[in-house]
């Protein structure tokens, strides 16, 4: 009877490890134009279990009502700044979700209109360097590689082995805490890690806004001519805000701006 | 043979290192104690240095397989982990192409780990944006306002008032402190440029550490953040400049600075006659009505008569000033304890003019049209000295008690020869001006969102003025000798006091403030007008203005969501005004109304309504003819009742982001129901002035901009107009008032590019257009300039800009160009700068005005050309 029970707990426990799902709470500062992470500081979440991941960010939900649409002028220590609006938020938000089983990835941007994307799961080859720092408790490593037009440094944690992190940085042998480009155009910092976490639902796959049509995916081609058009769009938006409030603007190179470079 | 066996050797070499830094593989199978496999379990290979060789993850039969680099000592650490499941460490040696298999215990897990993120680089703070400004100058700039041009977010206008995020800054802090109080055009006229790293705005500025927890102010500020290695030592720069070419032109200037924890201290020196002036650099008086904030009253006496000294503002004062400009300041803040602060300021200005101009003015009336010409030397010295001494106390919870002291001496002396068509006129003019005024606050916080606010206030100003005047026009006029001197002496002094007490209350959405204030002005004013000590007493004034004033102000501001707010108040006036013991008692309302618009999809909009009563000033009370210049006569009105306006406001802000197009827009409307208009008398000799309380006018103004970007010459334009239409009736040499009407317009256009390379053009171009019509005799004026400046970064140390105007007045054209270079030695004490001012050697210019019936057109001398070279040196 005693074996009986020891395997039945032993069956439940494994069963309860292999279908633990969590969330990570980041910070992301996108800093298109002038760099050094300086910028709207948006909440970024997370969501993973051994085979998916689910991150999201510039979504209603997870800012503060009270502080969407407070104008706010940024400057650069090292030269320019901008004048921001508010925080740009939709409804979903930003999203990329991670099918590892397939080797998916599906992700959408709103500049306008949504924009979406089904690619192969790229294998970003990540450099990783003997440097290492502390994030609250967790030891890191850091680690960098070149992906989609920057370079980016990550730091990860092997002591949480899942191969997840912001956005579309993945592949490392731990989850990545903080991860930045060269010019911290696009920042990302580690706030709260909540493991297990088995009420939240990790979505498989992207849903139009609308939800009466059925999600149009671009592939790598259509979404890289469609993101250097709404990028184009958004310089000359910004430069003439700059003129109208008094703002310097500086000259900036549309492709190392340019979010993803294929 | 010798070298067959080295090369032997070296390829041996070659290949045992080939074979040591082989690819491996290693792969195995990663399992729970029920021998299933973990998937998306990490693998890691590491040497014995802990330097990675390798990773991968395992697949869903928790196989996996990964290649690295075998080391040199051939020790290999394995270290796989999965979330669940505990980590095994293993170290491997002296092995190639191993197969590794795990088996890892299921370990439960729970993380809840949170991390405050420190340090982030994020410079806007709150209210605080912090500007480093190495990234926004180019090294040819000396003073802090040469920097202040070149942020983004501030503007300096021509007369060094700063302006930040669109609003006239309140102060300009240096490290936090206020040293200059609204003086701060000294600071950042002189103080060092090399010395500051960075410049904070901060956006709802609040002074006053009570009224800031209500968080209601919409002052900016500006702080300038010294550099770290200037604390607590004595630092500066002393600065030698001479000029060539024309007149020797001189430029010296002194900066001293102390900056520790309990004591700053400044003392600045100038010199120079390159048309920089001292004097403007000192604000005479301050007026300061605010809803939420601390007020100041302070009230001046009027100067009598005014010797015109023909300068004309259309151009920078370098281009127009011929002067010699002394300024020595010193100023310091210490914190006599934790609780009380003092802060003093001492000032010594002088400008010594000389400005020569030949005028030409006609008045077009229908029948007989007058004209004259003026060929005027103007020679004039200002100087003011003046010390301001503030204490501060708060006792660090609900109490701020703070006391201003100001005092001024302002002396001005002036002499014109004027040949006014064949006739020499002479005059000379020296008055003496003698301020105090005294401002008392005490700002107490009654409960969490109440605070009760106590200001008193006194203050006195006199001016005493002797003029002396000799013209044989006057003389014949007047019936008295040819020869003989006319002599006018001319005394006004203000005397006030005044109590506010103000009580802000703050509730969820709504600001309420109640104020009450009472205030007793004082005002003497008179003058003798004598000849050979024959006095004219038809000339003379003396009048005794006695004002209380009651004012009940009630202001309420509803925030009826975030877009959209709406403020209200009523001003009770009752005035008891006594002129010369003739009583008038006077009760007013004025309501105004405000309503904002935030952030909706068809832009903001703001609409403002307000109703004011205007008093006559004393000048305007003259019961006699007063003689203001050499040919001017003014006579005032019998007071029976104030004159009421009506203004309204209404902008509108508008962004297109699909079109790439930014609209702004004013406009605003007043109109005067009564006002007081003059009645002109002009002969061929004198002009003879009187006030009439008659109907009122009207008047539009129209500001708008448009700005666009053009991609492809990566040119962003901006396109302003801005239009003022006049109206008002205007009585000279008739019998009735008539209405005369003037309109200006200016269209501008600016470009700037954006080029990636180091040379960049800001280009502009405006049209001014002015009409006016009195008595269906119609003027018009067109003025047109057009500028082009380059920037070029030559070097890391040597920079140049090249400015070019040109100006199109009335068929004449006129062309300024100066070229700026710097050069600034890395790791030097010393920097460079050479300017070469004028090139072209314009050497004088048309300026006109028009106004209804007046056609005034003057030729202006201008600095002829000139090369300065400047060399400082900072310790």
């Amino acid at each position: 009877m005693k074996s009986k029970i020891v395997i039945i707990i032993c069956f439940f426990s494994i069963k309860f490890c292999y279908s633990q799902q969590g969330l990570v709470n980041y910070g992301f500062i996108e800093s298109l134009t002038i760099g050094n992470s300086i910028g709207d500081d948006l909440n970024a979440i997370l969501k993973f279990d051994k085979n998916n991941s689910e991150y999201v960010t510039g979504q209603i939900a997870l800012e503060n009502p009270e502080i969407l649409g407070q104008e706010k002028v940024y400057i650069n220590p090292d030269g320019g700044g901008f004048i921001s609006s508010g925080l740009v938020v939709t409804k979903n938000g930003n999203q990329v979700i991670i099918n590892r089983k397939e080797h998916l990835m599906l992700s959408n941007i709103k500049h306008g209109k949504q924009i979406y994307l089904k690619e192969l799961l790229p294998e970003i080859n990540w450099n990783i360097l003997s440097e290492k720092k502390q994030i609250g408790n967790f030891t890191c490593t850091k680690a960098t590689t070149s992906f989609r037009g920057r370079n980016y440094i990550a730091w990860f944690t092997n002591e949480i082995p899942l191969p997840y992190g912001p956005w579309k940085l993945q592949g490392l042998p731990g989850l990545i805490l903080e991860a930045y480009n060269e010019n911290k155009n696009l920042y990302w910092y580690f706030k709260s890690i909540q493991y297990p976490k088995n009420d939240i639902v990790i979505a498989t796959d992207l849903k139009d806004e609308n939800l009466n049509i059925q999600t149009q995916y671009l592939d790598i081609n259509g979404y890289s001519a469609k993101l250097l058009e709404i990028f184009e769009k958004t310089y000359e938006k910004n430069l003439i805000f700059g003129v109208q409030n008094g703002v310097e603007v500086q000259t900036v190179n549309y492709n190392k701006l340019f979010f993803e470079k294929f | 043979m010798r070298n067959f066996s080295k090369c032997i050797f070296i390829c041996v070499l070659f290949l045992n290192l080939l074979v040591n830094a082989q690819k491996q593989q290693l792969k195995g199978k990663v399992e729970d104690v029920n021998n299933r496999g973990i998937q998306t379990a990490s693998i890691l290979v590491f040497d014995s240095q802990s330097k990675n060789l390798g990773y991968t993850f395992t697949d869903e039969a928790g196989n996996y397989q990964v290649s690295y680099y075998l080391p040199a000592d051939k020790i290999i650490t394995i270290e796989t982990s999965s979330l669940g499941f505990g980590k095994e460490i293993r170290v491997v040696k002296d092995t190639l192409d191993v197969i590794q298999n795990f088996t890892l215990n299921a370990k439960l897990e729970t993380l809840n780990e949170v991390v405050i993120k420190a340090g982030k680089k994020i410079k806007v703070v709150q209210d605080t944006t912090t500007i480093a400004i190495r990234s926004f100058v180019n090294n040819t700039e000396l003073t802090v306002e040469d920097i202040l041009k070149k942020l983004p977010g501030i503007d300096v206008s021509k007369d060094g008032t700063i302006r930040a995020h669109g609003k006239t800054i309140d102060k300009l802090l240096i490290d936090g402190e206020d040293m200059f109080g609204k003086n701060y055009k000294i600071l950042s006229k002189n103080l060092d440029s090399k010395v500051l790293t960075e410049v904070q705005i901060i956006d709802n500025f609040e002074d006053n550490p009570i009224f800031k927890k209500l968080n209601n102010s919409n002052k900016v500020a500006l702080n300038l953040k010294i550099d770290k290695s200037k604390k607590n030592i004595w630092f500066g720069n002393l600065l030698l400049g001479s000029g060539v070419f024309s007149d020797s032109r001189w430029k010296e200037s002194i900066n001293l600075g102390l900056l520790k924890k309990g004591i700053k201290f400044f003392y600045f020196g100038n010199y120079n006659n390159t048309g920089e002036k001292a004097t403007d650099l000192i604000n005479s008086t301050v007026i300061e009505n605010s809803t939420f904030g601390n007020d100041r009253f302070e009230y001046k006496a009027k100067p009598f008569y005014v010797i015109n000294s023909g300068e004309a503002n259309f151009f920078t004062e370098t281009q127009t000033s011929f002067n010699n400009s002394f300024l020595n300041s010193i100023s310091f803040t210490s914190k006599i304890n934790n609780k009380l602060s003092i802060r003093g300021v001492v000032y010594l200005a002088e400008d010594k003019m000389k400005q020569n101009s030949l005028s030409q003015t006609k008045y077009n009336f229908e029948d007989s049209p007058v004209s004259y010409f003026e060929n005027n030397d103007y020679v004039g010295k200002k100087s003011i000295s003046s010390t301001e001494l503030e204490l501060k106390y708060f006792n660090g919870d609900k109490s701020y008690i703070t006391n201003l002291f100001v005092f001024r001496d302002a002396p001005i002396k002036a002499s014109s020869e004027l040949l006014f068509n064949v006739n020499l006129i002479d005059q000379f003019t020296k008055s003496s001006n003698l301020t105090f005024y005294n401002h008392f606050n005490h700002t107490l916080q009654v409960s969490k969102n109440k605070v009760l606010s106590n200001y008193f206030y006194f203050g006195n100003d006199k001016v005493v003025e002797n003029s002396t005047l000799s013209s044989p026009l006057l003389n014949d006029f007047l019936n008295i000798d040819e020869g003989l001197n006319i002599d006018q002496v001319g005394k006004n002094k203000v005397l006030f006091t005044g109590y506010k007490s103000k009580l802000i209350s703050k509730y969820n959405k709504i600001d309420i403030i109640n104020s009450l204030q009472f205030e007793y002005n004082q005002e003497k004013f008179s003058s003798s007008f004598s000849v050979d000590k024959r006095r004219f007493s038809e000339f003379e004034n003396d009048l005794k203005l006695n004002q209380f004033k009651i004012f009940f102000e009630n202001t309420l501001r509803y925030n009826i969501s975030k877009k959209i707010d709406f403020s209200s108040s009523l001003v009770f006036q009752h005035l008891n005004f006594d002129v010369n013991s003739a009583k008038n008692n006077n009760l007013s309302i004025s309501p105004t109304f405000s309503l904002n618009i935030r952030k909706t999809g068809f832009g903001n909009f703001t609409f403002s309504f307000a109703e004011n009563y205007i008093m006559p000033e004393i000048d305007q009370l003259l019961y006699n003819y007063q003689i203001v210049d050499y040919r001017t006569f003014q006579k005032g009105i019998f007071f029976h009742k104030p004159v009421k306006e009506s203004l309204a406001n209404l902008s509108y802000n508008f962004y297109d982001d699909e079109k790439r197009l930014s609209v702004s827009t004013n406009f605003m409307y007043k109109n005067s129901r009564s006002d007081f208009n003059t009645e002109s008398t002009i002969t061929d000799e004198f002009i003879f002035n009187e006030l009439d309380h008659t109907k009122g006018g009207d008047s539009f103004i129209l500001k708008t901009s448009f700005v666009n970007y053009i991609k492809k010459l990566k040119l962003v334009s901006k396109l302003e107009m801005n239009s003022i239409w006049n109206s008002s009736p205007i009585k000279v040499n008739s019998l009735s008032f008539v209405e005369a009407k003037s309109s200006t317009a200016t269209f501008k256009y600016t470009g700037s590019t954006y080029f990636k390379s180091p040379i960049n053009f800001v280009l502009g171009f405006s049209y001014n257009y002015s009409e006016s019509q009195f008595n269906k005799i119609k003027s018009q004026n067109v003025s047109k300039d057009f500028y082009l400046n380059l920037n070029y970064a030559i070097s890391k140390t040597l920079n140049t800009e090249v400015s070019n105007s040109f100006y199109f007045i009335k068929g004449q054209d006129y062309l300024f160009n100066s070229i700026n270079l710097s050069y600034n030695p890395i790791k030097s004490r010393f920097s460079h700068r050479l300017v070469f001012n004028n090139i072209k050697n314009e050497n004088s210019f048309k300026y006109i005005s028009l106004n209804y019936y007046m056609f005034y057109q003057s030729n202006v001398q201008l600095v002829p050309r000139y090369l300065l070279y400047t060399i400082k040196y900072h310790f």
